[in-house]
């Protein structure tokens, strides 16, 4: 087997390594907004430690870097993908991620614009913001924290699904998913509460406080900027879906006939997928990492073809070997027949995980449910 | 025609959504015991005379009003033509102030609930439902192996289909419960203000409820998993009724959950004519939800008829008709202020449109069940041609195998109709508050009638059920029983066909007595005189009548006894025949030389029966001293194979024809014994064949049938002379014609 990296192998490592990076400051900067249900003073003494370290010289770059890169890597596989409407986990994690970016602009670029002018915004003064100043981008605020939670989340568990060994690891991170977000979304809400009662009372949190001397905060910028980067991601996102659709109508499609096990007819086209194809027709078929060719149990058994197949890339290669998949199986989710006919024998079951026995070295050949 | 389904299933919700509303607006408030004080009092106001006076006179008064009120039939129409002519009127100013009413709520709402709050209490909102929707997705994670393979597994029977339906459909709904405990628990566990705490609760409630809906349709419709629906629909129509059902649902409970909250404002705030405005948004709102219906359900049946060419077009535009109707009455009473009559209607409308849908079902669900059993069963065996007689027998009854659900299909069909008419009966009565389930002192016209009917109804539905049960019970077997073909004795069913028909006419009979009954004794009218007089006649009938009971009850007891069947050859002192005929007082028998004998069962004693099982049959030849017993018994044996071997009645023997050696020896012979077995019937037939073949197999082997002769013998040497001679052979004659041995009975047919 060579080690050869392909671009495909790159970019998925790219994607996954950002993603993860940004899950972690994610996580990191909840952990200290669920310090709202002590009080706001105790968000801001936790502040240093659990935000500030992420927004440090280098941290700062490689975050911004790696927001830049997931970004437009996400646009990629918008554009690459042969079919939108796989299953509901990758939808929302397609959604979400065109949205993260116009719903963050106001948040992370207002605060680093402000930190760069030297105006050190703590948590009191975002939390008078969002709940008293302009309660609308508080509103914002907790839609963008459940988007980014829940892309950051459908990444990670689709990755973490494919890994054979992560089975007992994720039914705690499953509960870590629930439990991060709801505090610290309790927290942003008490620390509201506390903010409103202040407000109420006339106290001194909900007072403004005046502006530091020789601190000149660029408004006008900072608004100008944040609208060029929302109305520019969103652009960016309406675009690439205009060439996807350019590409995929100008793209010619043979009709393929897919028998599975002997079982019905199913028509599919040439652009999809062979995954994609058993999707389309509602017949279930074994996919822990939602057809990225990473976990191998979307493989099936090739018995007949009317033309012969594209041959295997890298990547399919490499899983393949990986889970020690027999003699001419092929990833039904990597495998485009180009037309004709295609009879196949699925290998796993269509309810398989990696809990279920892994079938020793042969796995068996059947594989139909028992 | 499916399409319907989806209204059902839309206009139930609704109902109970509109039900539970008002019973959660109740508040009760906790009453504290008297003091001691206060007793005192009472007692001291319970001496004095006047008071006495006082409460005799109000006691009197009310007793009056009570009567008064109990026959008011009229006034209590009065009062709804009044309450009509109000509602109009208000209807009227309303309509006339329509313009300035939403402003007027608008710049109140807007003077409450700031922007800053509503927005505010949106994010918090937001807030619940995300923990909610996490508490959710956390329990659909763990849950998911178990779900995927509920969707995956092919179920072999129904039953474990079902279980599989519902056990998914629990799971969703578990989810659900935990997305309503997250979101409903966390608001709850904070303060608000009486109005955000409404606006918040119904928001998240309206929420809950059109998911648990969709989790409903889910459960009978399953879109995505066809396997596991429930309702026999194709993939197509499910997601289409899902949907629209959906749709429907949704509209409805996002306008009460408004509705509700707008009522709640004005209560709170009471501003100047909030009344009107109240009714404005209600007729409003009503009507968008009736819109909502006519739409769902032309888009419903169009994209239905897009779906199913040619399927019924015209039965489908008449309930589409219907159910148009229903909605815009509905509507039409429900603007009125009618609400009973708008209710009776719904229920009525709907109890007809899901009877026509619960057959359906129920005919698709036994029209499965039979379609699996008949896949289950083995596939007929071949039948070979050495089989024998018991074999063959077999063979047929296996291929004769009916489904062992048929006869449950009437019943079910008739189950399900019940507790629909019932459930609707109950859901009726509630509506229009007639108090059935108190026992009233005093009830009024529409209670009286209304529990008539439903006894009525119920005694009806309840005999109906029992008769047809019976009814297909009995033809089954009637149906199955086949008269026996000439020649052939008669199964054990034969009597079944005596006995069934009666009690067919019996439990009629008894079921209308007991209907007619009820149905008077609900009425009011006293059955005991009735059931007294019904038991004097039958005494005195039965007196009279005594011989022909006795006749009767006798039959019965001997039918139960299986003594005769139709077909059978029977002896009853002296008189034999073939029973011809059972009816239920006297049994037809004819003779074998066609004389037919009528005797009531009464007269029977006892009786002989020559038709059962098996027939043992002995003859008899005889055979002088010098013969050659072995070679009889070969002989003999050869006789019997043969006629095993006969194609007429071979299989009717069971055993055939063999030699018993002699049986005694007589002055001049031997007696060889031979016998067989054969089924009752058939012994004539073998006999004759067997008397035949022995005799023509020992004419050909040399073996000489012993003839009576006397030998002579003449003492002395001398010739006789021709008297002598005469006279000896005479002597001789004579003793050989008298006193012939007893042979076998004549008793041949």
């Amino acid at each position: 087997m060579t080690s050869r990296l392909t671009p495909a192998i790159i970019l998925r490592a790219v994607r996954i390594w950002s993603g993860l990076f940004l899950l972690a400051f994610v996580t990191s900067h909840l952990t200290n907004l669920s310090f709202g249900l002590i009080s706001i003073d105790a968000m801001d003494a936790a502040r240093p430690y659990l935000s500030g370290v992420w927004t440090g010289q280098i941290t700062g770059t490689l975050l911004f870097v790696s927001l830049l890169s997931h970004f437009f890597l996400g646009l990629w596989a918008i554009y690459v993908r042969p079919t939108l409407r796989t299953n509901t986990q990758d939808i929302v994690q397609l959604l979400t991620g065109v949205l993260v970016v116009p719903l963050l602009a106001t948040h992370a670029i207002g605060i680093s614009m402000a930190a760069n002018a030297g105006l050190n915004l703590g948590y009191a003064d975002t939390v008078r913001l969002f709940w008293l100043g302009a309660p609308t981008i508080g509103l914002l605020q907790v839609v963008m924290l459940s988007v980014v939670w829940v892309h950051g989340c459908a990444g990670l568990f689709t990755w973490l699904r494919s890994k054979e060994n992560a089975g007992r690891l994720l039914y705690w991170l499953y509960l870590l998913a629930v439990i991060v977000p709801v505090v610290a979304l309790l927290g942003y809400a008490e620390a509201g509460r506390e903010m409103l009662i202040a407000g109420q009372n006339g106290g001194e949190l909900a007072q403004n406080p005046a502006m530091p001397e020789n601190v000149t905060v660029p408004f006008a910028q900072i608004r100008q900027i944040t609208n060029i980067v929302i109305i520019g991601s969103i652009v960016l996102a309406a675009l690439t879906l205009a060439a996807r659709l350019v590409r995929l109508t100008l793209q010619k499609t043979q009709e393929v006939v897919l028998v599975r096990d002997g079982g019905p007819q199913m028509v599919s086209t040439s652009a999809l997928s062979m995954l994609d194809g058993f999707q389309r027709n509602d017949q279930p078929h074994a996919n822990l990492c939602a057809g990225r060719g990473r976990c191998g149990t979307c493989a099936v058994r090739i018995v007949k073809s009317d033309f012969p197949l594209p041959s295997p890339s890298e990547m399919e290669l490499r899983t393949l070997y990986r889970v020690g998949a027999p003699e001419g199986a092929r990833l039904a989710c990597q495998l485009k027949p180009a037309g004709g006919r295609v009879e196949v024998l699925a290998i796993y079951p269509a309810d398989y995980t990696f809990e279920d026995a892994r079938p020793s070295d042969a796995p068996s050949a059947t594989g139909a449910p028992a | 025609m499916i399409a319907l389904r989806r209204a059902t299933a839309a206009l139930i919700s609704m109902l109970v959504i509109m039900l539970s509303g008002p019973v959660s607006a109740q508040t009760d408030t906790p009453i504290l015991a008297p003091s001691t004080n206060d007793i005192h009092e009472f007692t001291r106001l319970l001496a004095d005379e006047r008071v006495q006076e006082w409460l005799r006179q109000q006691a009197d008064e009310a007793e009056t009003a009570t009567t008064a009120e109990a026959l008011g039939v009229r006034d209590q129409l009065d009062a709804l033509i009044l309450r009509t002519q109000d509602r109009i009127s208000a209807l009227v100013r309303t309509w006339e102030g329509l313009g300035q009413a939403p402003e007027l709520v608008q710049g109140r709402w807007r003077e409450q609930v700031t922007d800053d709050r509503r927005v505010q209490s949106l994010t918090f909102v937001l807030i619940f439902l995300f923990l909610g929707a996490g508490l959710e997705w956390l329990f659909r994670q763990y849950s998911n192996p178990i779900r995927r393979r509920l969707e995956i597994t092919q179920f072999q029977t129904p039953a474990k289909r079902i279980t599989a339906a519902i056990t998914r459909a629990g799971l969703a709904l578990a989810g659900l419960l935990a997305f309503a405990v997250g979101s409903i628990g966390a608001f709850s566990a904070f303060e608000w203000p009486p109005i955000l705490f409404v606006l918040i609760l119904n928001l998240l409630m309206a929420i809950v409820v059109i998911r648990v809906v969709g989790t409903m349709l889910l459960l009978f419709f399953a879109p995505f998993v066809p396997r596991l629906r429930l309702v026999p629909v194709s993939t197509g129509m499910a997601r289409l009724i899902s949907r629209t059902a959906l749709a429907f649902a949704a509209v409805l409970v996002v306008a009460v959950a408004f509705r509700d909250v707008f009522a709640q404002v004005i209560e709170v705030f009471k501003p100047q004519g909030g009344e009107n405005a109240l009714l404005a948004v209600s007729v409003m709102l009503a009507g968008v939800v009736s819109l909502t219906a006519l739409l769902c359900l032309h888009a419903g049946f169009f994209i239905a008829a897009r779906l199913n060419p040619g399927a019924g077009s015209k039965s489908a535009r008449k309930w589409r008709g219907f159910l148009s109707l229903l909605i815009v009455l509905s509507l039409a009473f429900w603007i009125l202020d009618l609400r009973p009559i708008m209710w009776s209607i719904l229920c009525i409308g709907i109890l007809i449109v899901s009877l026509k849908l619960l057959r359906a079902w129920v005919d698709h669900a036994f029209d499965t069940a039979i379609a699996d059993y008949m896949a289950k069963l083995p596939p007929p065996p071949v039948i070979e041609a050495s089989d024998d007689i018991v074999a063959d027998a077999e063979v047929e009854e296996v291929a004769e195998v009916v489904d062992p659900y048929e006869t449950y299909r009437p019943i079910a069909q008739r189950v399900v109709r019940f507790a629909a008419i019932i459930s609707v009966g109950f859901v009726l009565a509630l509506i229009w508050n007639l108090g059935i389930f108190e026992s009233a002192e005093n009830p009024t016209v529409m209670q009286r009638l209304f529990s008539v009917l439903l006894d009525s109804a119920a005694a009806l539905l309840i005999a109906d059920l029992l008769w047809t049960w019976a009814r297909t019970a009995i033809d089954r077997r009637l149906n199955a029983y086949r008269p026996p073909t000439d020649g052939s004795a008669p199964g054990p069913e034969a009597r079944m066909a005596t006995l069934l028909p009666l009690l067919r006419v019996v439990l009629m009979v008894t079921l209308l007595l007991m209907v007619a009954m009820s149905i008077l004794s609900s009425m009011g009218v006293n059955i005991a005189p009735i059931l007294a007089g019904a038991s004097v006649l039958g005494i005195a009938i039965g007196f009279g009548a005594q011989s022909l009971v006795k006749d009767v009850v006798s039959g019965i007891f001997f039918l139960i006894d299986d003594a005769f069947r139709v077909g059978e050859y029977v002896e009853i002192d002296q008189l034999r025949g073939t029973v011809e005929k059972i009816s239920i007082r006297s049994l037809q028998i004819r003779h074998h030389r066609g004389a037919v004998h009528t005797l009531p069962f009464g007269e029977l004693k006892s009786m002989t029966n020559y038709s059962r099982d098996w027939v043992i049959m002995k003859l008899e030849f005889r055979v002088p001293f010098d013969t050659d017993l072995k070679l009889v018994k070969k002989l003999i044996k050869q006789v019997g194979a043969q006629l095993k071997e006969n194609p007429d009645y071979g299989d009717s023997i069971i055993e055939t024809l063999k030699s018993q050696g002699v049986r005694r020896m007589e002055e001049f012979n031997m007696v060889v014994g031979v016998k067989f077995m054969t089924r009752p019937g058939e012994q004539w037939l073998v006999r004759r064949d067997a008397y035949q073949g022995v005799r023509d197999i020992f004419e050909a082997n040399g073996i000489r049938m012993a003839e009576r002769n006397v030998k002579v013998e003449i003492a002395g040497e001398e010739a006789l002379t021709d008297e002598q001679r005469k006279a000896a052979s005479a002597a001789a004659h004579e003793a050989t014609t008298n006193k012939l041995p007893p042979g076998p009975i004549p008793d041949e047919p």
